[in-house]
């Protein structure tokens, strides 16, 4: 009880103690410290260490799901095209209004649709007058043509025995110079021989020594001579005459031949024939229309997309109006970027969630490239049932892709990069001053294929690698982990 | 206020309290005379101060001049203690600064002052609380200097009770081979350590370190001279009132020779706690590792890391020597004397 009393009732002397009494004191509670801090820097550990979940490398294949959000558009729009420049008087179907087959568009102004059935009515009559006088004139002009080919084949027979005689009077003029020629040589031979013997060339000078009648039976044999070198001539011009001439008159032939074969008029009353029938076409046209009222009608159901005319102006070349029919069904289109296109091919199965959860399966018809103001896109579409929902609605298709089997895929949560290169942390096991401990270790990776889950991995990795997949911190190569409590 | 004054004059407590008091009581009878107009008392009051202080001046460097030259030695002792603990106050700047050379990240030659610029706690906090390997490597310490400490005065101290006061045959021969053994470094017995360790399957537990501490030679040389140095009389006279020989050793023999088994402590816990060789050797998991090894696996850029480390490590050898001061310098001289 004593010492109880003096236990609770103990007051520090007031002399100093010294350091060696004091020092298993100060040595005791310096363990103390030691173990608070033990505790203390365990805790601290405990808490730093990032926790990780780690999975093993798995053969799977890759599927990439395209998920993008579109439209539906019409799958073809009916042009509204009526006569040109009449008044419109008003609209009744405004753009973006249902619209069922016969429903009015818009009306004409009557008194402008009058005018202009009047105006047709003149013009046709116009028209069918012009084409009675060139009829008339298409007659005429064929027998005229007919007329000028007989004269040109009279002309052409008339040139050829024209031609024919002049030819044969210079072939008997040569003849005859010939026989002159021959029948005169043959009397003077041996004078002609012993002078010319083809050694003295004509016109050469005779010695003066030669006789009177040597020099006569020279001349008179080149004069001979020379008449038939004429005629020969003269025959040669003939033939040259008459070719011409022939020719000429062939050609005559000819021209009128083909002048027969078109006739201007003719054509051109056919024209004006055809214009008649466009022209009754379009009276009936505005018949029908001042008989309806002059209401032009929807051709069928749908929405109109587009109203091309305004109330008072008159209605021109262009059409009218534009009703996107939904009786052959909608389009459904969307823009893929070039990364997405990797995934996406013609005739991919593709799911189309549309207002209402409402899932229609078909299939990719088009894929074309179009360029939008933020670069190179590629629109997508494709073709929904008429019943699968309202022109204009808003939806997301779906196209899912399978790759092949990647014999190791990873999810994509446990890819790292460092610049270009990517890297996965795998737990290993290492003797430290703490006992077995887990740490990362950094193994370089190629990715051949991602998606939004799972990338497929080549490397230094095997299906026992335990991956770190997620963590509660940053966690870098050679640092400590532990492992999630599943 | 005594402590401040005596640090100024460096003169001993009662001679200040004393000259305090004349002073004061001097300038009351000289303020009493000076209040009434006596000015040359003054003058006379400053002398005397003057020549009271320079005379306690003198005194002071007259017994303060004999320590100048141990004082300057024991600079040279102190000062890689004090660059250790003020290093382990600098932050990781500082140091990285002031080591620079020796980390190779620049030339010339290591800079050290003798305190902190900016002193910091943060590698005290690092080392305590957020570095468990620190506290695995320092309870392995305390296991392994425990047990051995332990087995050493179950083993040692019957032993050098036995060498002490039993006639055997041999008893000369095996005291002799005891000094032999307690000699012969680590080196010499490390290859035939490590093969008995290895066939009796104890390497890479700590067995292997404690056991051969356990039978160290050494405590049981320095006990056996404790022991030797009981008064004979004594314990026969316990041995005629019918005390056995163990009551003897228990209830006499340890009693009596408590300083030379303190000392063998002491010089044992020193030895254990600062074991490098022999885990180095017998201890392959790092997990068995004792604080001794803790600094060689500290990186280069943690040296502030390192030098609190080192102050934490040095302050259980410190507190255990103070402990054990006084039995430990009887030891040492018990040591030294040869047979």
């Amino acid at each position: 009880m004593m010492k109880l009393t003096q236990l609770i009732f103990w007051r520090p002397s007031d002399e100093p103690r010294p350091l060696s009494e004091r020092a298993p004191r100060l040595l005791a509670g310096f363990l103390a410290v030691m173990v608070l801090c033990t505790l203390l820097s365990r805790g601290a550990d405990s808490l730093t260490v990032p926790k990780v979940t780690v999975e093993n490398p798995v053969s799977a294949a890759i599927t990439h799901t395209t998920r993008l959000d579109g439209t539906l558009e019409p799958q073809r729009e009916t042009l509204v095209v009526t006569v040109s420049g009449i008044l419109v008087d008003s609209i009744q179907a405004q753009p973006g209004s249902q619209v069922e087959e016969g429903d009015p568009l818009f009306t004409f102004n009557q008194d402008s649709l009058e005018k202009a059935l009047l105006r047709q009515r003149t013009q046709l009559q116009k028209l069918r007058l012009e084409w009675e006088g060139l009829k008339n004139a298409a007659s005429l002009e064929d027998k005229q043509k007919a007329l000028a080919y007989d004269r040109a084949y009279e002309d052409y027979s008339d040139a050829f025995d024209r031609s024919y005689d002049s030819l044969e009077d210079a072939r008997k003029t040569r003849k005859e110079a010939l026989v002159a020629l021959r029948e005169y040589y043959q009397q003077h031979q041996a004078v002609i021989d012993r002078w010319t013997g083809g050694t003295l060339p004509p016109g050469t000078s005779l010695p003066p020594e030669t006789d009177e009648e040597t020099r006569e039976i020279l001349s008179r044999y080149y004069a001979l001579k020379g008449e038939y070198e004429a005629a020969d001539e003269a025959y040669e011009g003939a033939q040259d005459s008459r070719r011409d001439a022939w020719k000429a008159a062939q050609r005559a032939l000819e021209d009128a031949q083909l002048a027969l074969d078109y006739n201007d008029s003719a054509r051109q009353g056919e024209i004006a024939a055809l214009s008649c029938v466009l022209e009754e076409e379009s009276l009936r046209e505005l018949e029908t229309l001042l008989n309806e009222g002059g209401v032009v009608t929807a051709p069928e159901r749908g929405v109109v997309s587009q109203m091309l005319v305004t109330p008072g102006q008159a209605t021109t070349e262009a059409a009218a109006a534009m009703v996107a029919g939904e009786e052959s069904g909608f389009l459904f289109t969307a823009q893929l970027t070039q990364e997405q296109l990797e995934y996406v091919a013609l005739g991919d199965e593709a799911t189309i969630t549309l207002p209402g959860n409402r899932s229609v399966k078909t299939q990719v018809v088009g894929l074309q490239n179009v360029e939008d103001g933020q670069g190179m896109m590629t629109r997508l579409t494709a073709v929904v049932p008429q019943d699968s929902g309202t022109l204009g609605a808003r939806g997301t298709v779906e196209i899912t892709r399978k790759t092949g089997s990647y014999n190791l895929c990873v999810p994509v949560s446990a890819l790292h990069s460092d610049g270009s290169k990517k890297y996965l942390l795998v737990l290993e096991e290492q003797e430290t001053v703490l006992g077995a401990q887990l740490t990362a270790r950094r193994v370089d990776v190629q990715v051949e294929d991602q998606n939004e889950t799972r990338a497929a991995v080549a490397g230094a990795l095997s299906r026992e690698d335990r991956v770190i997949v997620d963590t509660s911190k940053t966690v870098r190569e050679g640092d400590r982990v532990r492992l999630m409590a599943s | 206020m005594k402590k401040r004054f005596r640090k100024i004059s460096g003169c001993s407590a009662p001679a200040l309290r004393g000259r305090k008091r004349g002073i004061t009581g001097g300038l009351g009878i000289r303020r009493q005379q000076a209040q009434k107009g006596d000015t040359p008392l003054k003058y006379a009051r400053f002398w005397d101060t003057a020549k009271k202080y320079f005379r306690e001046v003198k005194r002071v460097k007259k017994s303060l001049l004999p320590l100048v030259f141990p004082g300057i030695l024991a600079l040279f002792v102190w000062l890689p203690l004090v660059f250790l603990i003020s290093g382990s106050l600098m932050g990781s700047e500082e140091l990285t600064e002031n080591l620079a050379p020796v980390l190779g990240s620049a030339a010339g030659q290591v800079q050290w002052t003798l305190l902190p610029r900016y002193p910091t706690l943060r590698p005290y906090v690092e080392l305590l609380l957020d570095s468990p390997e620190f506290f695995v490597m320092f309870w392995n310490s305390v296991k392994i200097t425990a047990l051995t400490l332990l087995g050493q005065l179950a083993v040692g101290a019957p032993a050098a009770w036995g060498f002490a006061w039993f006639r055997f045959p041999g008893k000369k021969l095996l005291l002799t081979l005891y000094i032999v053994l307690m000699l012969m470094p680590f080196q010499v017995t490390m290859v035939s350590s490590y093969l008995v360790l290895n066939g009796l399957s104890l390497l890479d537990t700590h067995w292997a370190v404690i056991l051969p501490g356990v039978f160290s030679t050494f405590p049981v040389f320095i006990m056996t001279r404790f022991f030797q140095g009981i008064p004979k009389g004594v314990l026969e006279s316990a041995a005629l009132d019918g005390a056995g020989h163990l009551r003897i050793f228990f209830t006499m023999g340890l009693p009596l020779g408590a300083p030379g088994v303190m000392s063998a402590m002491v010089l044992s816990f020193l030895e254990c706690w600062n074991l490098i060789e022999q885990p180095m050797t017998f201890l392959t998991t790092p997990s068995l590792w004792p604080l001794s090894l803790y600094l060689p696996n500290i990186g280069p850029g943690q040296a502030g890391l390192a030098l609190a480390a080192s102050v934490a490590t040095l302050v259980p050898a410190v507190l255990v020597f103070l402990w054990g001061q006084k039995d430990l310098e009887r030891g040492i001289i018990a040591a030294s004397v040869k047979e």
